[in-house]
């Protein structure tokens, strides 16, 4: 099951605007996100995605495999970010 | 076995997106010439956790900055 190019949805932003302005309702239904602060999250998140992909592709270099998987990304976020994904337990990324 | 995911449906991150993203980044490693759809998945939860975590961060600062102002 490997991937195939896929033409962008959206503006071709990394974060959905709209989910993005729900998710801060759904912390503080009272607080609102400026375009600054919205910009800032974009940035965040490319970089926090420009870290771990880089990050992962060395570990999947190290097993010496041509493939990225998601095995390779669960240990970079554990180890580095501290980061669990709830329903990708170690067992099930193993098989 | 039945999956539990943590994500919903409709996601904070764009997949398309993120999936040409990848693709871009880890065409820099040598050897990488397959991203596995998981890994895509995994990702966008990831980010989504990220996301989650700086905004309650920042609601933190919001209200610290509001005592302040009414002081």
């Amino acid at each position: 099951q490997f991937l195939t190019p896929s033409v962008p949805e959206n503006d071709g932003k990394i974060l959905n605007k709209q989910r993005l302005h729900e998710l801060v309702k759904e912390v503080d239904p009272t607080e609102q996100l400026d375009e600054d602060a919205e910009e800032m999250l974009m940035q965040i998140t490319d970089d926090f995605i420009e870290n771990v992909v880089a990050a992962s592709c060395e570990l999947a270099r190290h097993r010496k495999s041509n493939t990225l998987e998601a095995k390779d990304i669960k240990l970079h976020l554990e180890k580095h970010w501290n980061i669990t994904v709830p329903g990708y337990s170690s067992d099930e990324i193993r098989t | 076995g039945a999956q539990s995911r943590s994500c919903q449906d409709e996601a904070v991150v764009n997949s398309s997106v993120l999936q040409r993203r990848m693709s871009e980044i880890a065409s820099r490693t040598p050897n990488i010439q397959n991203i596995h759809t998981e890994a895509v998945k995994l990702l966008a939860c990831a980010a989504e956790t990220r996301l989650k975590d700086l905004v309650e961060k920042l609601s933190t600062v919001v209200c610290h900055r509001m005592v302040n102002y009414r002081e």
